[in-house]
């Protein structure tokens, strides 16, 4: 007679154990089911040493089967033990056979047993059963379709095929110490995430890896070393021109995996296509077409290992008639709670929505993702929310109360305040330089603070947003830079005449001497002024965002007096001459205010010299110091190239210089090392997967240790200045060993497997006394400075 | 217009190529990240040439300023590129194609082959490396030479300092340790540092001392008994330097600490004055007038001194000397200088001034006679000068004996003014000529002038005698030597001397005119030395200078 | 914007050091030491630790370069100080001596400690003069990115050369190979003349002369011409910028050592002074 239990498990993957353990836990008579002799069995394939992410980072874990962000070995092995420890009831090495339905019980086979059960929940995923190559000697040995440790191969010439983010991490993986080619059936990498696709793609630049793009395998033959070949395998590859013949010792597809389509529709499953990587349509509560047989996991579609987890708590939930709240319910709720007389999380999403007007365009579900990186507390009055000059970003959004912005840095008095429903600190935000302002909290005010990462997926991902925040940009750029003082109804026409025009580096705005009709107010980048005196052109300024250009000629409607370009990506926000003139006419005193700064600047352009400081300048912008905050600059006259800035960077950094004092270019005895410049937009901090990249109040840009080391900010720096390396964590060798031995401070101890991340200049910002390139310069010739104050500096001397 | 840019790579012997479409009609190709066509390669400038297509596909490419590439194998700066053409920019080979659906491609492809590599390598192994490279280490350097230094100046010296027999190597040990050479005095040890020096990090020598000099020998006389007992407990060390090898090779110290030790402090039952250094010195006494009863001088300090008391027994006013011509006794006219009567020795020592020297050629007593023959009266021994007055006068031949009046213009009275007798008070006195003479001679006209004349009633019939000129030493504690300031004039010292009309004057500088050249101390190059042993003598009793005992004036009597 | 080590605000460490200086000396020229001038009067001793006070502190240099996380002071300002100090120390050392000059260990102190200054001065000059002249011979380029440039002239050359005949590419094979830069350590400091190298001289005029007589090959050979004197040019280059490293920093190798050294004396002549109370 079959044994019965309530809940049978199949396949021993995250969602199963967490479904077994939950059972377990509420008592429930259960039994796990597992194909293969160990749990995971899809994880325990990763290659060796993988790093398991946890995304979405906030979504809390609610099963008794704990997972974080690891290797895949330290996963593993918390599973093992969790499992055991909540004494579920696993069976190994029994794969299911069948799966049939009789009478309101179903009965399952596997080869050696038979069970019955009122419920089942199928958590086999679909790496059950891979995609092979589909051609002659797919099955040969050395053709395989998984690869668990990339370390075991070395000096063999190996062909990854696919294009998937497993092919790409094995093919790099193994790169390291073999030849790798890597067949594209495309001419891209599409399914690829960025990560995986910048990594692949500069491996290819760099040579260490060789693709072959728009290749379909035809053929793989064995010819042993009988015959004197250096290879064992021949692979054929056919692609759009001609056919090649690759010779290799390993091939390895990862063409990615069917859900095990025969099995499903025995068991009566329905699928909504007959793709053959559809999956099966399931409930809400993850219930099939077929009454209490439950699907979970990436075979129902949630590829993350996250979602398993939580979905193998919810199903058993679910089977026992529980109602389950969302995973992120308790985690908005303590965010949400902090506004007064609010019950429970959806009222105060309902209270921001209508509090808040930016949001009110978003749908409940994007604003709880959204608030999920977001903090909502209560600030107490006085309570400074932003400093004056700081290089924090983020974003804040009122819901009650008000604040005051601080119209002087000085003067703690002069303020205007405003109130529920606004938002400040876009300007940092946009342009990504100092605050502006002080704010303050005003009385019982409450304010949503947004991470400039979230706010900005938000800016990007939602039209209305946009469109009031660029709004309110301008008009308090407007009323901050050109007309202090005036309101908002007073500049509202200025303001839908303005439009946003983006223009790329080196790109020039307007030439000297062009009609020209408008002023630009710099949104983000910056631009250099010149204009041609003597026979030479001279820089005259260089205006990071925030400044405007171009008043001159709207003022006097003369033509353009100089010539200004950009010095990187740049955005502008245009106003037209017309109505501008026409709101200087209303406000005679804002006029004057204009006129007399542009007296000024006429002024200080007639006094230049002719190409004084140009040739500085221009390098610099050639340099893209245009974005840079704060960057090393070295005399040459001065240095004795003794690269103690080099070693200095490695000794407080772990051995590991982050500065290539040689590379660079350098003018005019002026020398610009290859290290980082503190961006006003960091390249880096786009698309970092654990949001590593943060930036001090003080404006350093640098990697927190939460860093996975996946190498995403290492390709999107323009500048070339983040490495990979192992940061040891062993200490140095004491000072003595190193002056009387000469023993290298950082000896090359570290074993290979040592993980990486990613390391780069963080302006030393844990050092009393700042940064220790400069202060470990025997000559005084390095300086760090802001581009700002040395190219002002420079024009002036 | 939109063109392909083909990266190919080489790796062994297959080669990859990347597409990527990029519209635009310029191009700028540098090393720079911002360049539209990046070619990463430090030999390719940020911004290394323009690269430009027109309406027919027809590509130039221009090199920026002061930068080159070569087409075609030769280096220029502007080209127009047709198909299959080799462009070289650093490590980068471009080659324009057409493909066939007429779009251009620029086939990009950085050559660096592992035999580049080779080459390379190789030629950075055959040149020199810098310094960091080479045999050079400072490390070892640093080693290798304080080593021998400690060799040298440690390890030798010290292993010799044991040994006994005479060596050069011996010698030469020593002279590494030794600071400064030994006295002449004590040359002969230098040979060996453990003669004197017995045991390590000991300054106390005294016992090797004694080991040659026992006792302590002639440190001072009887009378300083409190030094002796203090010396009891001290060390040869504390006043005997050596390895000063000073031309003077002086053993005993001679600067201020070597008396201001004790004599800085009160000294048992001595009536001595604290003395802590020059600055200090207490002012100059001068012997003021002979102690009741018993000889030698009450002192005073030479500012409270007043004139009230001849102690030389002389009269010679210094004004009437110094600026008055003077007619000696042949009528010749003289000017005196200071150095007519004061002449000091080589040493540096005052001669005595002596009435034959220095006074006789003016002070000179004739008696002249008829026959104007000169009788020159002896200076000394007043029994003679009356012998030899009664004797001129006894003999007729000489002198017409009934005439009662003395020539006035017989007598040769330099100097005072002649004080005639009147006859009452000859008669009164006298009956004979000779005494009138005589007694004219000694109160008037001859020693009175400088010496004093006292009563002596124990003679009955000439009841006087000539008081002994004493010559004081003003400063008797001290020793001056004249020679080392002879720079100066003796004026400049021995102030108001040409007006000084009596010998009570002592026109002797004070201490705080000596202190305004001698600072106190052993001296520096900005310091006139000025020890206590400058000016006072170590212990030896103290220092009176005696007036020459030569035979006392007799006083005596007329027959 | 640069605060160069030696005019480091304003000369402040060089106004201590003088001021220093002078003192000290004001108090030699009043001090009476019994019976000369010498290091065993108090003034003396104050000079003598003193003096090696500051030894101690110059050599500390050596250890404050590699504390990079140390916070007392920038390097430039101790390397400004080292200099000033450290010329001080020669005055400083002098009066201690008295001018008692014998030979012996005391001396050799007094003359290592002439000699580190010295090389100290040397050094001084150095870092003054060579930077600029490094920037100016190796313009933008870096010796590495030389070292591509020859190669990659060389293997344009051989191409030619191949092209003309097996001989001069051969020819050409051989001077690439037998061509080295290793200018000898005295070379490197002392001499001035350019780099020279004969077979690359002679090959040049072969190749002049063939020029005049193969007609054929005229373009090839001026070509090949052109790449042999470019790379002359870049090893000359290459030559002049291994000899300026040299010259910024051989001094180093005796002024280090010598200081350990002149410690190790100082310390000795302090030991001895103390073993017999000299």
């Amino acid at each position: 007679m079959a044994e019965h239990f309530n809940i049978i498990i199949v396949g021993a993957g995250p969602g199963g154990l967490s479904a077994a353990a939950r059972a377990a836990e509420m008592g429930e008579s259960h039994l796990l089911l597992e194909g293969s002799p160990t749990i995971a069995n899809t994880i325990s394939k990763f290659q060796k040493g993988k790093h398991v992410m946890a995304e979405p980072a906030v979504l809390p874990i609610r099963s008794k089967i704990a997972f974080e962000a690891g290797t895949r070995e330290t996963i593993l092995d918390t599973w093992n033990e969790n499992i055991t420890k909540i004494n579920a009831n696993l069976k190994f090495n029994s794969e299911v056979q069948k799966i049939k339905r009789n009478g309101n019980v179903f009965q399952i086979d596997t080869k050696d047993g038979q069970y019955t059960a009122d419920n089942i929940v199928l958590s086999i995923g679909i790496q059950g059963n891979v995609r092979k190559l589909g051609v002659a000697g797919e099955d040969l040995e050395f053709v395989q379709y998984q690869l668990d440790d990339p370390d075991e191969y070395i000096d063999e010439t190996i062909v990854v095929v696919g294009a998937g983010d497993a092919a790409i991490e094995n093919a790099i993986a193994l790169s390291k110490n073999n030849k790798v080619i890597i067949l594209n059936r495309r001419d891209e990498f599409a399914r690829a995430k960025e990560g995986n696709l910048n990594a692949i793609l500069s491996a290819i630049e760099k040579g260490s890896i060789e693709c072959i793009y728009n290749a379909n395998a035809s053929k793989v033959t064995n010819i042993g070393e009988d015959n004197g070949a250096e290879h064992r395998l021949c692979f054929e590859v056919a692609t759009k021109e001609e056919s090649i013949e690759i010779e290799c010792d390993r091939i390895i597809a990862r063409l990615g995996a069917f859900p095990p389509r025969k099995f499903l529709d025995s068991c009566g499953i329905e699928f909504p296509s007959e793709e053959p990587n559809a999956v099966p349509s399931v409930s809400g509560e993850y219930e099939s077409n077929v009454k209490g047989l439950y699907i979970i996991g990436s075979l129902a579609g949630y590829p993350l290992i996250k979602q398993c987890v939580n979905q193998g708590y919810e199903v058993i939930e679910f089977i026992c008639g529980r109602e389950v709240e969302p995973a992120d319910e308790s985690l908005l709720w303590e965010k949400i709670k902090h506004i007064p007389n609010v019950k429970n999380v959806n009222e105060g999403i309902e209270i921001i929505r209508s509090k808040v007007p930016t949001f009110s365009s978003l749908t409940p579900l994007q604003l709880r993702e959204f608030l999920l990186d977001s903090d909502i507390y209560k600030a107490d009055l006085g309570q400074t929310l932003i400093e004056y000059n700081d290089y924090t970003n983020t974003f804040f959004s009122i819901i009650s109360g008000e604040v005051n912005i601080r119209l002087t840095p000085d003067n703690p008095n002069n303020t205007v305040s405003i109130g529920s429903g606004n938002f400040f600190g876009e300007m940092s935000l946009i342009s990504g330089r100092r605050r502006s302002a002080t704010i303050t909290a005003g009385e019982n005010c409450i304010v949503i603070e947004t991470p400039r990462r979230s706010m900005n997926k938000l800016i990007n991902s939602v039209e209305s947003v946009r469109r009031v925040i660029n709004n309110t940009f301008i008009s308090r750029a407007i009323k901050m830079h050109l007309a202090p003082g005036l309101d908002d109804e007073e500049i509202s026409e200025v303001i839908s005449s303005a439009t946003l025009s983006e223009f790329k580096p080196n790109e020039i705005i307007f030439n000297e001497g062009d009609a020209g009709d408008s002023l630009h107010l710099i949104r983000s980048g910056s631009v250099t002024v010149s204009k041609v005196i003597g026979d030479k052109t001279t820089t005259l300024a260089y205006l990071p965002a925030g400044n405007y250009f171009g008043e001159m000629a709207l003022l006097n409607d003369a033509p353009r007096s100089a010539t200004v370009k950009t010095a990187v990506a740049t955005e502008t926000i245009v106003l037209q001459g017309k109505e501008f003139r026409r709101l200087l006419s209303k406000n005679p005193e804002t006029k004057k205010k204009l006129e007399a700064l542009s007296e000024a600047r006429s002024l200080s352009n007639t006094t230049k010299k002719s190409g004084q400081g140009t040739d500085i300048v221009e390098f610099m912008m050639e340099q893209g110091l245009g974005e840079a905050t704060d960057v090393l600059l070295i005399d040459e006259s001065l240095c004795v190239r003794c690269d103690h800035c080099e070693k200095a960077c490695a000794g407080t950094h772990g051995g590991s210089s982050m500065l290539d004092r040689e590379a660079g270019p350098t003018v005019a005895g002026l020398h610009v090392p290859t290290s980082c410049r503190h961006c006003e937009h960091p390249h880096c901090m786009k698309d970092c997967p654990p949001d590593a990249i943060h930036r001090t109040a003080d404006g350093e840009v640098y990697i927190a240790d939460n860093c996975i080391g996946c190498g995403n900010c290492v390709r999107n720096c323009p500048y070339g200045v983040i490495q990979m390396a192992a940061v040891s964590k062993e200490p140095a060798t004491p000072l003595w060993k190193q002056i009387i031995f000469g023993i290298d401070p950082y000896p090359e101890t570290r074993d290979k497997n040592a993980p990486k991340k990613a390391v780069k200049c963080d302006m030393c910002k844990d050092l009393a006394g700042g940064p220790a390139c400069v202060r470990a310069c025997p000559t005084g010739a390095a300086i760090r400075v802001s581009p700002e104050e040395f190219i002002t500096m420079k024009l002036q001397s | 217009m939109e063109i392909i840019l083909r990266k190919k790579k080489q790796v062994k012997d297959i080669i990859s190529h990347k597409d990527l479409k990029i519209s635009g009609s310029r191009f700028r190709l540098g090393r720079g990240a911002d360049q539209d066509i990046h070619l990463p390669n430090s030999r390719v400038a940020l911004e290394h040439a323009i690269l430009e297509i027109d309406k027919n596909d027809t590509l130039t490419l221009t090199a920026t300023e002061n930068h080159s590439f070569i087409h075609n194998n030769i280096t220029t700066t502007k080209a127009q590129l047709s198909e299959e053409d080799s462009i070289q920019i650093g490590g980068f080979f471009i080659t324009p194609k057409y493909s066939s659906d007429g779009l251009v491609i620029l086939e990009i492809f950085e050559k660096f082959t592992d035999q580049t590599k080779a080459m390379k390598q190789e030629l950075i192994d055959r040149t020199s490396r810098g310094l960091e490279n080479s045999f050079l280490s400072k490390r070892l350097l640093a080693f290798g030479i304080s080593l021998s230094v400690i060799l040298v100046a440690l390890i030798f010296p010290f292993s010799y300092l044991e040994k006994k027999e005479q060596s050069t190597l011996k010698d030469v040990s020593n002279h590494i340790l030794m600071p400064g050479s030994l006295s002449i005095h004590h040359s002969e040890f230098s040979s060996d540092c453990t003669n004197c020096h017995e045991g390590a990090f000991d300054s106390n020598l005294t016992e090797a001392c004694k080991s040659c000099h026992e006792g302590n020998m002639d440190h001072a006389g009887s009378s300083h008994v409190s030094f002796n007992l203090e010396m009891e407990s001290m060390e040869c060390t504390s006043c005997h330097w050596e390895h000063h090898n000073t031309e003077t090779n002086a053993i005993s110290r001679q600067d201020e600490g070597f008396c201001a030790d004790c004599h800085g402090a009160e000294i048992a039952n001595s009536e001595l004055l604290i003395v802590k250094r020059f600055k200090k010195h207490p002012q100059f006494r001068v012997p003021y007038k002979k102690r009741q009863g018993e000889d030698g001088y009450d002192l005073i300090p030479i500012s409270d001194y007043q004139q009230n008391s001849e102690l030389s027994m002389i009269r010679f006013p210094h004004s009437s000397h110094l600026d008055n011509k003077l007619q000696n006794n042949l009528g010749q006219e003289t000017e005196l200088e200071c150095n007519y009567c004061h002449v000091s020795d080589a040493a540096g020592e005052m001669n005595k001034v002596s009435y034959e020297e220095h006074c006789d050629s003016c002070h000179q007593i004739e008696l002249t006679n008829n026959s104007s023959e000169k009788l020159v009266l002896p200076h000394k021994y007043l029994r003679e000068v009356v012998t030899k007055v009664n004797e001129f006068y006894k003999d007729e031949s000489n002198f017409d004996v009934t005439s009662s009046n003395i020539d006035s213009t017989s007598l040769v009275i330099p100097g005072s003014q002649r004080v005639p007798l009147t006859v009452g008070d000859r008669n009164l006195n006298y009956q004979n000529l000779a005494d009138a003479k005589l007694q004219e001679i000694v109160f008037y006209t001859g020693c009175n002038t400088c010496h004093n004349v006292v009563p002596d009633f124990e003679q009955t019939n000439f009841p006087w005698k000539i008081q002994s000129v004493d010559p004081v030493n003003w400063y008797s504690k001290a020793l001056f030597n004249h020679k080392a300031h002879e720079g100066q004039e003796c004026a400049e010292c021995h102030k108001g001397i040409e007006q000084s009309n009596s010998s009570l004057d002592i026109n002797l500088p004070n201490v705080e005119y000596c202190q305004s050249c001698h600072l106190g101390g052993w001296g520096s190059p900005l310091k006139t030395a000025s020890t206590c042993v400058t000016c006072h003598i170590f212990h030896i009793d103290p220092v009176t200078v005696e007036p020459e005992q030569d035979e006392p004036y007799q006083e005596t009597r007329a027959h | 914007m640069h605060d160069s080590f030696v005019t480091y605000k304003n000369f402040y460490f060089l106004k201590v050091a003088s001021a220093l200086t002078a003192v000290l000396v004001i108090f030699y020229l009043f001090h009476d030491a019994y019976p000369e001038p010498n290091g065993g009067s108090w003034l003396g001793y104050l000079l003598g630790i003193l003096g090696a006070v500051i030894l101690i502190w110059l050599s500390l240099l050596g250890i404050r370069k590699r504390r990079y996380r140390s916070s007392q002071g920038n390097t430039v300002s101790w390397v400004s100080a080292h200099i000033y100090l450290g010329s001080a120390l020669i005055i400083i050392t002098t009066l201690h001596s008295g001018f008692q000059f014998a030979l012996n260990i005391h001396f050799l102190g007094y003359f290592l400690t002439l000699l580190v200054v010295l090389t100290g001065f040397y050094g001084l000059y150095a870092y003054s003069v060579y930077p600029d002249k490094i920037t100016a011979n190796c313009g933008d380029l870096t010796r590495d990115t030389m070292f591509d440039e020859v190669i990659d002239l060389d293997e344009r050359s051989l191409a030619v050369a191949e092209s003309i005949s097996a001989d001069l590419y051969a020819q050409i094979l051989e001077l690439i190979e037998s061509c080295k830069v290793k200018p000898s350590l005295f070379r490197q400091i002392f001499s001035n003349s350019d780099y020279k190298n004969e077979n690359l001289e002679s090959l040049v005029n072969r190749i002049i002369d063939s020029i005049n007589s193969d007609h054929g090959n005229r373009d090839k050979l001026s070509l090949l011409h052109d790449f042999i004197l470019e790379k002359y040019a870049l090893l000359k280059r290459i030559d002049w910028d291994i000899r300026y490293n040299c010259r910024l920093n051989w001094w180093l190798y005796l002024h280090v050592p010598l200081t350990l050294a002149l410690i190790a004396a100082v310390s000795i002549h302090v030991f001895i002074i103390f073993y017999y109370w000299w």
